[in-house]
């Protein structure tokens, strides 16, 4: 009988074992909170808001890792994930959890991300000898600010916000033109019958 | 533009243009030039404004004068003068209100290509800007034109953005006295045991030479 296993699915090949700062773990429900920071202005007297983009949110990374006795150990590193003490395994992604600063957290099919823990609950029950859960929360680490430098970027887009008020005011000046909206261009009017200087 | 607006308008465009004439720092080709196409305007500016052509001039007057070395105090105080004309007509408020929105993108500008030495002189401007910002946000709101409205909130914003991620790298500063005046080539060897610090501690303390 042919099962799901038999159809080859290409992200099958791309899966790769779940780790925080070196430490594996196992886990079947991850999930990656992320969107844009808006703003909804409502206007009075208006019907139509308007939504500002603030910017990316940071990400955040809410995981649901488990540690479980394996029959026998494995040679290798593999020994610290296929253990037959679940403990081993359990008190390595305790001790990467509880690290001071950034780690690289991979889950099985996304990309790396360097992340902080925010928080984790780590859950051990009776009657599941030999297995444990976390539920761990996750923050995208980002950009230090003490590293981020004006870029090119911000200068040009003091520049590029400047023209375009000079490009209002030279409109407003003109009576006639019609208002072009920001960052289109301007109908540029020349002193006309008026000799120029030199 | 009606003759009695002409008249009005024509006395702020007067005036602005000496004050604009005084920010001029460059001897060389730039002053020059600026110098240039202020006389001429000086000279032109009824016509142009009789014929609603004055925008085109009285902008390049700004850019030249930007371009002629202005440093951002002058503008301002070019700015603060625009401010407390009392034009009687409506073209005169127009030439006042437009000559401001001028004003402030040269500002803006002016700001993009400075170099900061503190955190607090960053802070510093960027609550020196509120107030003239939301001063002619409100003259943007009142003539009910979104364009000018949404180009000034962008500009504030670019300005903003631009010295808050400046401030980041640089550092903060905290006040020290000693109790005498001292030379600074002494402080310098004393807060910092590096006597060749001496010119950055005079830069950073705004120390105006006492003969000029």
């Amino acid at each position: 009988m042919t099962t799901i296993k038999d159809v080859h699915l290409p992200f099958r090949d791309a899966l790769v074992p779940a780790t925080f700062r070196g430490a594996p773990f196992f886990t079947e429900v991850y999930s990656r909170d992320n969107g844009r920071r808006i703003i909804t202005h409502e206007f009075p007297k208006k019907d139509f808001p308007y939504s500002e983009d603030m910017g990316r949110r940071a990400m955040m990374f809410s995981v649901r890792a488990f540690c479980i006795t394996h029959p026998f150990t494995m040679d290798g590193d593999k020994g610290l994930l296929y253990n037959v003490d679940y403990r081993v395994t359990r008190d390595a992604l305790l001790e990467a959890l509880e690290a001071r600063g950034p780690g690289t957290l991979i889950l099985p099919t996304m990309p790396e991300a360097k992340v902080v823990v925010t928080r984790y609950r780590l859950t051990e029950e009776d009657r599941q000898g030999g297995y444990c859960s976390f539920d761990i929360e996750f923050a995208e680490y980002g950009i230090p600010p003490q590293f981020l430098v004006p870029s090119q970027n911000a200068s040009n887009v003091l520049n590029n916000a400047a023209d375009v008020v000079r490009e209002q005011a030279r409109l407003g000046m003109t009576p006639g033109t019609i208002s072009t909206p920001p960052g289109q261009a301007p109908t540029q009017s020349e002193p006309g019958t008026v000799a120029g200087p030199g | 533009m009606e003759k009695v607006d002409v008249k009005d308008a024509n006395g702020i465009v007067q005036r602005l243009l000496v004050n604009l004439s005084s920010c001029i720092v460059d001897k060389g080709t730039a002053g020059i030039t600026a110098q240039s196409t202020i006389g001429w305007l000086r000279a032109n500016a009824p016509q142009l404004l009789y014929y609603d052509q004055i925008a085109y001039s009285l902008d390049l007057c700004f850019e030249q004068v930007r371009q002629a070395g202005a440093i951002l105090r002058k503008m301002e105080e070019v700015r603060v003068l625009l401010t407390v004309e009392k034009p009687k007509t409506l073209g005169g408020t127009m030439i006042r209100d437009r000559s401001i929105q001028l004003c402030m993108a040269q500002e803006g500008k002016i700001i993009a290509s400075m170099q900061f030495s503190s955190r607090q002189d960053v802070e510093l401007l960027i609550s020196s800007i509120q107030q003239p910002f939301e001063d002619a946000e409100e003259t943007a709101a009142n003539t009910m034109d979104g364009a000018d409205y949404q180009a000034l909130i962008s500009l504030r914003a670019a300005i903003v953005n631009y010295l808050v991620s400046s401030s980041r790298t640089l550092p903060a500063m905290t006040v020290y006295r000693f109790a005498r005046p001292l030379p600074t080539l002494i402080i310098s060897y004393r807060l910092y045991a590096d006597a060749s610090r001496y010119d950055e501690i005079r830069r950073e303390n705004k120390v105006v030479h006492p003969a000029f």
